[in-house]
C-alpha cells in the first residue's frame, strides 16, 4: 500500500491505543488502596478538613464523573497538580523532561555507533578476537543488572579513582543558564564552556550504563543480520564483479544488514525509557524517570498518571516513527 | 610447468572440500578441463556432481566452509590459484565475468538496477585507467547501451529495483552487467534453469548473438544435455566430482565412451519411441564417504576388478581424430588397468 | 503348550518395539537435539549454571552458614573474611546466607510469573487467534494497550498501585509478561484453525472449547516454552529492578535487588553488601541467557541438519 495510507492507518491505531492507555491509568490510579488525602493531611486530621480536601481533589464525586473530569482534563493538557510539588503536573514534567531527553539521545547515539560497529566487525572477522570480545561484551550487556553495574562503576570511578562524578547533571556550584533544558545544548548556546565540559563528565557514566544493554542488543542483531546477508547470492555477484572487499561489505552488505537493526532501535528506545528510570535513580539524574519513581513511592497519583501517560505517548510515537522508517528504507516494503 | 592444453583456461587437478558439521564433503576430486579463446565449453552432469563448484572455483569464489585444497587454475598463463586477492579483483568482472542461476536473488535488492551495472563499469575502468578522473556520464551511456543490446528499454529499466523485474528481465540485466566489460571468458552457471522454457530459449539466443559479436569464450554449466549440445562446441561430462569424459559435441553424442555418458544419453526420451525410460541403476554417491577407486564403479555395468581400488585419470581416447579432443577417464579404454 | 505364554511375551515385546518404531522420527529428533546441545559449549555452560542455581535454591537452608535475618549490631558492616566470605551488612547479618536464601525467592519469582503469564497469554492468544474477527480485534487492541508502555514502567505502576510487596511485584510483572505469550499463541492458533483436519473434527461435532484445548493448545506449548527460556533472564532482571526501587520485596526479605539497594548508602566503605548479591543476579541471568542463546542456535534450521 501507499506509504501515506500506511501512516494514516497506524496513526488511527495509535489514537485508539492511547485512549485505552488513559482508561487503564485512570483505573490503576483509582484502585490505589492508600488514601492520598491521608497522605497529605496526616492521619489525625479532623473529618471536616478531610472532607474539604476530598472535595477539593474531586474525590467525592461518583467514579463516572471523575472519569469524565479526568478525560476532559487530559484532552486540555491538564493532569492536575502534583500532590508533592503542588505545581501542575505538566509543569513538573516539562521541567524534568529535557534531562531525560538529553540522557536518552546521548545513550542511543552511543548504542547505535558502538553496537553497529561491533556487530559489523564481529560478522566480518568471524571467530577472531574481535568477534569473541564483542560476543562476550554483548552477552554481559544483557545479563548484568544495570543498576548494579552503575553502582560498581561509581565505586571505582568516583570513590576509588575520583575521575568521574557520582551523580547529577552538573556540579552543584555551577548554575547554568537554562534555554532548552538540555544542559549540553544550552551551554553551547550561551558559550558557558566550563559548564559544557562539566556536563560531559557527568554524562559519561549514565550514558554508558543506560546504553550498554542497547549496545549489546544492537550488536547481536547486527552480527546476525550481517552474517545472513553475507551468505546471500548478491554478495557473491558483487565479489564476482571484482569489487574490493571493503566496497562489498560497506556498500552491498551493510545497507541490507541495517534494515532489521532499524526496527530494533525502536524497541531499544522503549527499553531506554524503562532503563532511564533505574539509571536516573542511581545517578540522581533530574529526569522524568526519577520523577515517576518518586511519584510512585509517594503515591502522588496525578503525577503518576501524568508521567506514565506521557511516557506511553513518547513510546508510541517512537514506535510509529520506526515503523514508517522501516517501510521507507526497504523498497520491498513499499510494494 | 606442464604443457597448456587450452590457451585461455586450463584447470588441472582441482580438488575442493567442504568442511561441514556432518563431515568433510570431497566435492571435487581432481577436475580437469580446458578451453581456448572464443570456444564454448559445456559442463554437464546431475545435481551435486560438482559443476557449479567448479565454476565458482575458477574465480576463487568458494567460501567457508569450502576450500581449494590443490590444483592449478591457469588463465592465460597465470595460475589463479596463487594470485592475491587484489590481483584476482583485477580479473574478476573484467577478463572473466559470471552470471548465475537465480538472477533476481543475484542482484542487490536495495540498489537500482542501472546503478549496479554502472558500478561494474566504474570498477573496471578504474583498474584500467588508474589515475584518470572517472566520467560518470560516460559510464551511464555505456550502461544504457548495454541494456539496449540485451533487449531492454533503458529508460524504463534503469531505475527499477531487482524485485520489480521478471526472471527473464533480471537475467538480461545480469548479462548486460557481465558483458559490459567485454570479458574474455563468460562463466554461466545454469543461467536458464530457473526460467520458463520459452524465456530460456530467448536468453540462450541472446547470449549466442552477443558472445559471437565480442568473441567471448563461454563456460556453460547446465544439467540439460540438449542445451549444451545446441550452444556449445565442446562438452565435459562430470560425475561425483570428476570430469569423466571430454570432447567435441559431435564426438560425445555420436560416440559416448564412458559408461555414465552412455547412461545419460540413453536416459533422454526419444520422440516417437515407446520404450521404457532407461535410467542408471543406483543413486548418486555420498561425497562425505565416496566410493573408493572410480566413483562410478558401484553403478557401472562394465565394472572391472580394479575399478574399486584405482582412480582413473582423464586420458585421450585413442580412437578419435585429434580435433575432436575426445578424452575419457575409464579403465575400459586404458590398458594399464 | 508353551506357546500361549511365549506368544504373550513376544507380542508384548513387539508391541513395545512397534511403539518405539512409530515414535522413531520423534526419538531421532530428540537424540539429534541432545547431540547438538552437547556440541554447543555456551548452552552447556548455561545449563550448568542453572543447575547450580536450582541446587542452591533446593538446599538453601542446609547451605547457608548463618541465619539470613538474625542481626548482630555489634558486628555490623564487617568486611569479608574467612568466616563470612561476603561480609556482614548494616544490621550484622551474614550477606552470604542472605544471598543463598535469596535463590529460593528468585526461583519462586520465576515459577509463579511464568505460570501466571503463560496461562493468561495462552487464554488470550488462543481465543483471539482461533475465533478471529471482532474478538481478535478487541483482544489485540487490549494487548496493544499493554504494549504501549515500556515494560518496566508498567510493572512499576502496577506494583505501586497494588502496594509494594513481593507478591504484588510478581503479579505486576505477570501482567506485563503475558503479552509476549499471547502473541505467540495467537499466531499458532491462526495457523492451526485453517487446517483441514480442524474442519473435519468440527463436522463430527467437536465443540470449540474441545478443539482449543486438545488441538490448538498442545501445538502452542512448544514455541512458548522456548520463548520462556529466552525471556527468563529479563524476568529476573525486572524483578530485581523492582526490588531495587523499593517496589517489590520489602525488608527483611533477602531478595537480591533489595539487598543491592540496601548497600547503596554504604557503597563507599562497605561495598560488599551491594557487590555480591548483584553478582549473583548477573551470574544467574547470564546462565539463562547462555542457555537461551544455545537453544536458539540449536533450533535454527540452517544449523540443524
Amino acid at each position: 500500500m501507499e506509504l501515506s495510507s500506511f501512516i494514516l492507518k497506524r496513526l488511527i491505531l495509535m489514537v485508539v491505543v492511547i485512549f485505552g492507555v488513559l482508561i487503564i491509568v485512570f483505573v490503576v490510579t483509582r484502585i490505589i488502596p492508600a488514601d492520598p488525602v491521608g497522605a497529605i493531611l496526616g492521619g489525625n486530621a479532623p473529618p471536616a478538613a478531610v472532607d474539604a480536601m476530598r472535595h477539593q481533589l474531586g474525590l467525592d464525586k461518583p467514579i463516572f464523573m471523575q472519569l469524565l473530569d479526568y478525560l476532559g482534563g487530559v484532552l486540555r493538557g491538564n493532569f492536575g497538580n502534583s500532590l508533592v510539588s503542588s505545581r501542575s503536573v505538566i509543569t513538573d514534567i516539562l521541567e524534568y523532561l529535557p534531562a531525560t531527553i538529553e540522557l536518552a539521545i546521548s545513550s542511543i547515539i552511543f548504542a547505535v555507533l558502538l553496537g553497529t560497529t561491533l556487530g559489523l566487525l564481529s560478522a566480518v572477522f568471524r571467530n577472531r578476537f574481535i568477534d569473541h570480545f564483542s560476543r562476550i561484551f554483548s552477552i554481559l550487556g544483557i545479563s548484568l543488572p544495570g543498576f548494579w553495574l552503575g553502582l560498581i562503576l561509581i565505586l571505582f570511578f568516583y570513590y576509588r579513582l575520583g575521575w568521574l562524578p557520582s551523580g547529577g547533571q552538573y556540579d552543584m556550584f555551577l548554575s547554568p543558564t537554562r534555554v532548552t533544558g538540555l544542559v549540553l545544548l544550552d551551554s553551547v548556546i550561551t558559550g558557558e564552556w566550563n559548564v559544557f565540559f562539566n556536563a560531559i563528565k557527568h554524562l559519561i557514566l549514565p550514558t554508558f550504563i543506560l546504553g550498554y544493554s542497547s549496545t549489546a542488543s544492537i550488536a547481536r542483531i547486527m552480527r546476525a543480520s550481517m552474517l545472513d546477508v553475507l551468505h546471500q547470492n548478491y554478495i557473491r555477484t558483487a565479489r564476482a564483479k571484482g569489487l574490493p572487499k571493503k566496497t562489498v561489505i560497506l556498500r552491498h552488505a551493510l545497507r541490507n544488514a541495517l534494515i532489521p537493526v532499524v526496527t530494533i532501535i525502536g524497541l531499544e528506545f522503549g527499553g531506554l525509557l524503562s532503563g532511564a528510570v533505574l539509571t536516573e535513580t542511581i545517578f540522581s539524574w533530574p529526569g522524568l524517570g526519577r520523577y515517576i519513581v518518586n511519584s510512585l513511592l509517594t503515591l502522588d497519583y496525578p503525577a503518576i498518571s501524568g508521567g506514565t501517560i506521557f511516557i506511553a505517548l513518547i513510546y508510541s510515537v517512537v514506535n510509529l516513527v520506526v515503523d514508517i522508517l522501516y517501510a521507507a528504507l526497504d523498497p520491498r516494503m513499499r510494494a | 610447468m606442464e604443457q597448456q592444453r587450452g590457451d585461455l583456461l586450463d584447470i588441472s587437478g582441482l580438488r575442493v572440500v567442504f568442511n561441514t558439521y556432518a563431515g568433510q564433503v570431497k566435492a571435487l576430486n581432481g577436475v580437469e578441463l580446458w578451453m581456448n579463446h572464443g570456444e564454448r565449453l559445456g559442463v554437464v552432469g546431475e545435481t551435486g556432481c560438482g559443476k557449479s563448484v567448479t565454476a565458482l572455483s575458477v574465480m576463487r569464489l568458494i567460501e567457508e566452509p569450502g576450500e581449494i585444497t590443490s590444483g592449478a587454475l591457469w588463465f592465460e598463463g597465470r595460475n589463479l590459484a596463487q594470485l592475491s586477492e587484489n590481483d584476482l579483483n583485477s580479473i574478476r568482472g573484467k577478463d572473466i565475468a559470471m552470471i548465475f542461476q537465480e538472477p533476481v536473488a543475484a542482484l542487490n535488492p536495495v540498489m537500482k538496477v542501472g546503478a549496479q551495472i554502472v558500478e561494474n563499469i566504474e570498477c573496471q575502468r578504474r583498474s584500467a585507467d588508474a589515475g584518470q578522473i572517472p566520467d560518470k556520464r560516460a559510464f551511464s551511456e555505456i550502461m544504457r547501451d548495454m541494456l539496449g543490446r540485451v533487449g531492454l528499454d533503458w529508460q524504463r529499466t534503469e531505475n527499477l529495483y531487482p524485485h520489480e523485474l521478471s526472471g527473464g528481465m533480471a537475467q538480461r540485466v545480469m548479462i548486460a552487467m557481465a558483458l559490459s566489460s567485454k570479458p574474455k571468458l563468460l562463466i554461466a552457471d545454469e543461467p536458464t534453469s530457473a526460467l520458463d522454457v520459452t524465456i530460456q530459449a530467448q536468453i540462450l539466443n541472446l547470449l549466442n548473438k552477443l558472445v559471437r559479436e565480442t568473441q567471448t569464450a563461454v563456460l556453460l554449466i547446465t544439467h540439460a544435455m540438449g542445451v549444451a549440445a545446441q550452444f556449445c562446441d565442446f562438452i565435459a561430462v562430470m560425475y561425483a566430482g570428476n570430469v569423466v569424459e571430454y570432447g567435441s559435441v559431435q564426438s560425445i553424442f555420436r560416440n559416448p565412451l564412458h559408461p555414465y555418458t552412455k547412461g545419460l544419453l540413453n536416459a533422454v526420451p526419444k520422440i516417437g519411441g515407446t520404450d521404457e525410460l532407461q535410467s542408471i541403476p543406483g543413486i548418486v554417491p555420498d561425497l562425505i564417504d565416496p566410493p573408493s577407486g572410480c566413483r562410478f564403479h558401484p553403478r557401472c555395468p562394465y565394472r572391472k576388478p580394479d575399478c574399486d581400488t584405482l582412480e582413473p585419470t582423464l586420458r585421450a581416447a585413442k580412437t578419435e581424430p585429434a580435433a575432436d579432443r575426445h578424452h575419457v577417464a575409464c579403465f575400459l579404454y586404458q590398458n594399464d588397468a | 503348550m508353551r506357546k500361549p505364554s511365549s506368544d504373550k511375551k513376544i507380542s508384548g515385546q513387539s508391541a513395545f518395539r512397534e511403539f518405539l518404531r512409530e515414535r522413531k522420527p520423534m526419538l531421532d529428533d530428540v537424540r539429534h537435539t541432545v547431540y547438538l546441545w552437547k556440541k554447543t559449549p555456551l548452552a552447556l555452560v548455561g545449563t550448568v549454571i542453572i543447575c547450580l542455581f536450582l541446587l542452591v535454591a533446593l538446599f538453601a537452608p542446609l547451605l547457608a552458614p548463618y541465619s539470613p535475618i538474625a542481626t548482630d549490631l555489634s558486628r555490623k558492616l564487617e568486611a569479608p573474611s574467612a568466616a563470612h566470605p561476603f561480609g556482614l551488612d548494616q544490621f550484622g547479618r551474614d550477606v552470604l546466607s542472605r544471598v543463598i536464601m535469596g535463590t529460593r525467592i528468585e526461583v519462586s519469582i520465576i515459577v509463579i510469573i511464568s505460570v501466571i503469564s503463560i496461562v493468561i497469554g495462552l487464554i488470550v492468544g488462543i481465543v483471539a487467534g482461533y475465533f478471529g474477527g471482532i474478538i481478535d480485534e478487541i483482544l489485540m487492541r487490549i494487548t496493544d494497550i499493554f504494549l504501549a508502555f515500556p515494560r518496566l514502567v508498567l510493572a512499576m505502576a502496577f506494583a505501586a498501585a497494588l502496594r509494594p510487596t513481593l507478591t504484588n511485584a510478581i503479579i505486576a510483572i505477570s501482567l506485563v509478561e503475558w503479552t509476549v505469550y499471547a502473541r505467540l499463541a495467537r499466531a499458532e492458533a491462526m495457523k492451526i484453525r485453517s487446517q483441514p483436519y480442524i474442519e473435519a473434527i468440527r463436522a463430527v461435532g467437536a465443540s470449540n472449547i474441545k478443539i482449543m484445548v486438545f488441538h490448538v493448545l498442545p501445538m502452542s506449548i512448544s514455541p512458548i516454552i522456548v520463548q520462556l527460556t529466552m525471556r527468563m533472564g529479563t524476568i529476573i532482571l525486572t524483578a530485581a529492578s523492582l526490588g531495587f526501587l523499593g517496589l517489590g520485596a520489602q525488608p527483611p526479605l533477602p531478595e537480591w535487588g533489595a539487598i543491592v539497594s540496601d548497600g547503596r548508602s554504604y557503597l563507599m566503605n562497605n561495598w560488599w553488601i551491594t557487590a555480591f548479591p548483584g553478582m549473583a543476579i548477573a551470574v544467574t541471568v547470564l546462565g539463562f541467557n547462555l542457555l537461551g542463546d544455545g537453544i536458539r542456535d540449536i533450533l535454527d534450521p540452517r544449523i540443524r541438519r
